[in-house]
């Protein structure tokens, strides 16, 4: 044309391009302007794309390598299990409806029809227990069994129904113990730092908690006739517990001395007598009903029960003066003389020696604060029983009651040991923690149990780096193909833990108590670590921003479930709607004799 | 002749049961004391002002107290059965005290802080004279080094320091004893001030921001982890390789 050549040029187009997925070609064409025999891209004036046609499905010979691989074969397993699980759990409601059926059609009447089904409910609560806790918890404890870890589970992480739940208080984003626990137990939120009262309580202020009570799912089934426990490895007065069975302005009233004069005055009680008084309180609360008191309490914090006088001094107290009381009460013979029956104990020994089958009501406090972390139980000075322990005799003394029970066991010092800022102990008290979930699972019958698996709230702690698949969980990031720690670009090495804030790194080696750091000064910022062994209990991760103390943090905690009710904990939800759930499941508002 | 060996052996005898009863008698003293100290702190250029304060050391037995009455803060130390020691730190301003975890005892921790300086620092200075007797007996001590000098003048059966003169960095801080009680009712008052504090223990207090002075504690951390017991006249820890 004009005596200029037309050219047309063909290019392979690979697969996955853009234009052609599954390969093809493209043609240009336009006009030789340079007539240089060759079409340039500022000679383009048409483009066309001629496409291999895209594959939509492949056949079973295209997926050999999936459908042979052993992982690929138990994840279809493990979803045809859950499948079946739901199917038992529809079928349940209606024996002739098929499970498309009832998900599509009679899903609220079905579910009216499952309330009640469990008889008893245990409630696991992991202090502090955040996702990344879970994760590194899960790795610690594969890696100890020689595995490469990410591949383990945890007991819980077994359970067929698991969701995610918004710990919030009321008046905080990131939350403490006090208020969310109050809202698992009480199913509604709360403020910061408050036990069993609503929003409408002002902080420290006595006069505010009457007419603010809440009932917990303790007291419900109490009142419905079913036996009770809590247990936990932080003292028995501390937060979470203490929401189980208190109503409390302030977290930190644990025993009279702790209380300001204007709340002695204005009537408050404080957390211990609260506990020992528990059977009275309620029925002072409630006309008409008949309770029997608390059937198993275990934990910490005995020197909130006795008197500020050496003469009360347990055998093994560790203080000149153990007892912290000074209103010369010692709660536990007060205990002793409402429940002569009953059996108190302090010590190992006096664990192991408690024949469930014969004993109505246990009261153990084994030590005079927190419990001591599980890697460090042994430096107890008289012993103490592990979390798996204390679960299991739990369950064995109050599966003696036809009616069934409810048992609340936190694991407290997980929290404890994040503050600290203390990744071993954290995730040794988790591993404990996942022994004790497992020990309730083996004492129950998931027909007739609910057991739910949380925390309360999260921490700081991040799970960070680029380490290889196996890398030791409380080492130093060792990237994939290396076998030397990377570095960052401070030129030093860093481990695959660490927290965001608190007082940081120390090396103090074997050390097994993580509350021994705060006696060092704030180490916050970077490490030379090349020459520290951070496998130890004593090593403590490095921190950012120096506070006292690590802190909470605000996200979501995970919910794990199994048992009667167990599929409402799905999705992602509101903390206080395990309360909602527990009663669902044990129909604990319906059953009790207030109605 | 006889006779004047029989009363020279009796007098002489008489002689070292007084001194050992002296002796015992200042032990005695020495376990439930108030010691307290002026501290000055200058610098040697005389550039900055002279700054004043005060410190306070009091034993009862197994309990030591350290008190710091520019920042309203007790700390006090006792030991345990299992041979550890327990710090409380007490803040007069909010009535509250924070307990720590107990740590092992060893000697030089204890002697740091019941006497503020340890048989292990002595041994380490010049004795350069000794005057007076008994409980009043004073050794003059001196020791220098690259980083720091410093003269002491002890006590030794009282187990206090009389006088201190630290120099570290052109900065000049004088401890002089200023007044010693031995009066039972000044330390029961003294320790009981303190009793009624409420307490809380320091692996509580990260859950407890809803408490102001916890909430303080948290985020200025004004507990002082340093070991060493010298402080400026601010009442600021002065650097040392002296640790818990």
């Amino acid at each position: 044309m004009n005596g200029l050549t037309s050219l047309v040029k063909q290019t392979e187009l690979l697969v996955g391009d853009d234009n052609c997925l599954n390969n093809g070609v493209r043609i240009d064409s336009g006009i030789d302007i340079n007539s240089n025999g060759v079409l340039e891209d500022s000679e383009f004036s048409e483009s066309q794309f001629v496409c291999a046609p895209t594959i939509k499905k492949v056949g079973s010979a295209d997926i050999a390598t999936n459908s042979y691989n052993s992982w690929f074969v138990a994840g279809a397993s493990e979803i045809a299990a859950a499948e079946a699980i739901w199917q038992e759990v529809s079928e349940q409601a209606n024996a002739t409806s098929s499970t498309t059926k009832v998900a599509f059609v009679k899903t609220q009447a079905e579910l009216k029809t499952l309330r009640g089904k469990a008889k008893n409910v245990i409630l696991f609560v992991g202090d502090g227990m955040s996702v990344s806790t879970v994760t590194a918890a899960r790795i610690l404890d594969g890696q100890s069994k020689e595995l490469m870890g990410e591949e383990n589970q945890l007991s819980f992480d077994r359970f067929p129904f698991s969701g995610f739940a918004k710990t919030y208080n009321v008046d905080a984003q990131t939350p403490d113990s006090a208020g969310t626990m109050t809202a698992m137990m009480s199913g509604i939120k709360t403020d910061v730092g408050v036990i069993g009262v609503d929003e409408d309580i002002a902080y420290g202020d006595c006069s505010t908690v009457a007419g603010n009570e809440m009932i917990t799912a303790l007291e419900l089934a109490e009142i419905a006739g079913k036996s009770t426990g809590i247990i936990s490895t932080a003292r028995i007065t501390h937060a979470t517990p203490a929401a189980t069975y208190a109503k409390s302005a302030n977290r930190n009233w644990e025993d009279f001395s702790d209380m300001p004069q204007s709340a002695i005055d204005g009537g408050c009680e404080d957390i211990a007598s609260q506990l020992v008084n528990f059977e009275a309180n309620l029925e002072a609360r409630y006309t008409g009903i008949n309770v029997d008191g608390i059937e198993v309490v275990m934990g910490g914090g005995r020197r909130h029960f006795l008197p500020k006088d050496a003469s009360y001094n347990s055998a093994d107290a560790m203080s000149s003066v153990e007892g912290d009381r000074t209103d010369n009460r010692n709660l536990v013979t007060e205990w002793q003389g409402k429940y002569p029956q009953g059996s108190y104990i302090m010590d190992k020994t006096g664990f192991d020696s408690i024949d469930t089958n014969n004993t109505t009501q246990l009261f153990g406090l084994f030590n005079e604060s927190h419990m001591q972390y599980e890697a460090d139980r042994g430096n107890d000075i008289a012993g103490e029983p592990s979390l798996a322990e204390m679960t299991t005799k739990a369950i064995d003394l109050l599966d003696n009651n036809e009616k069934g029970f409810f048992l609340s066991i936190e694991s407290g010092r997980i929290d404890h040991a994040h503050h600290a800022g203390n990744a071993f102990n954290a995730l040794n008290d988790a591993i404990e923690f996942s022994k004790a979930v497992q020990a309730g699972v083996d004492a129950t019958n998931d027909e007739d149990t609910l057991i739910i698996v949380t925390a309360d709230h999260s921490h700081v702690f991040t799970i960070a780096g680029y380490p290889k698949r196996g890398n030791p969980i409380l080492g130093k990031v060792v990237g994939i193909g290396a076998d030397e720690p990377s570095l960052a670009s401070d030129g030093m090495p860093y481990t695959t833990l660490g927290y965001t804030n608190g007082l940081g790194y120390r090396d103090l080696g074997d050390e097994t108590n993580a509350d021994a750091s705060y006696m060092e000064a704030a180490v916050t910022g970077r490490v030379d670590l090349t020459n520290v062994e951070t496998h130890t209990p004593g090593f403590h991760q490095e921190a950012l921003v120096p506070l006292s103390s690590e802190t909470h943090a605000g996200e979501d905690v995970a919910v794990y479930a199994m048992g009667p009710g167990a599929q409402l904990v799905t999705g992602t939800n509101e903390q206080s709607l395990i309360f909602h759930i527990m009663d669902f499941a044990a129909d604990l508002s319906n059953e009790n004799s207030m109605n | 002749m006889k006779n004047f060996v029989i009363l020279f052996c009796f007098m002489a005898s008489q002689l070292i049961s007084f001194k050992n009863y002296a002796s015992e008698q200042c032990t005695k003293q020495s376990e439930q004391l108030g010691a307290i100290y002026l501290i000055e702190t200058s610098h040697m250029n005389h550039k900055t002002k002279q700054k004043k304060g005060k410190f306070e050391l009091w034993r009862k037995g197994h309990d030591i107290l350290h008190i710091n009455p520019s920042k309203q803060t007790t700390n006090k130390w006792h030991t345990l059965k299992n041979n550890s020691i327990r710090k409380v730190s007490y803040f007069d301003h909010y009535q509250k005290g924070i307990e720590f975890e107990p740590k092992a005892l060893t000697k030089t921790k204890w002697q740091l802080k019941y006497q503020l300086v340890s048989e292990d620092q002595l041994s380490k200075m010049t004795l350069i004279s000794t005057k007076g007797k008994h409980c009043d007996r004073i050794e003059h001590y001196k020791f220098a080094s690259k980083e720091q000098s410093i003269e002491l003048w002890w006590k030794p059966e009282l187990q206090l320091a009389q006088k201190i003169i630290y120099i570290e960095k052109e900065t000049l801080t004088v401890w002089q004893l200023n007044k010693t009680t031995f009066s039972k009712d000044d330390i029961e008052n003294t320790f009981n001030k303190i009793e009624h504090y409420q307490m809380t223990d320091y692996a509580d207090i990260g859950d407890n921001e809803s408490d102001p002075f916890l909430r303080k504690m948290i985020r200025l951390g004004f507990i002082d982890h340093a070991g060493s017991v010298f402080y400026d006249a601010q009442g600021n820890q002065l650097a040392n390789d002296h640790q818990h």
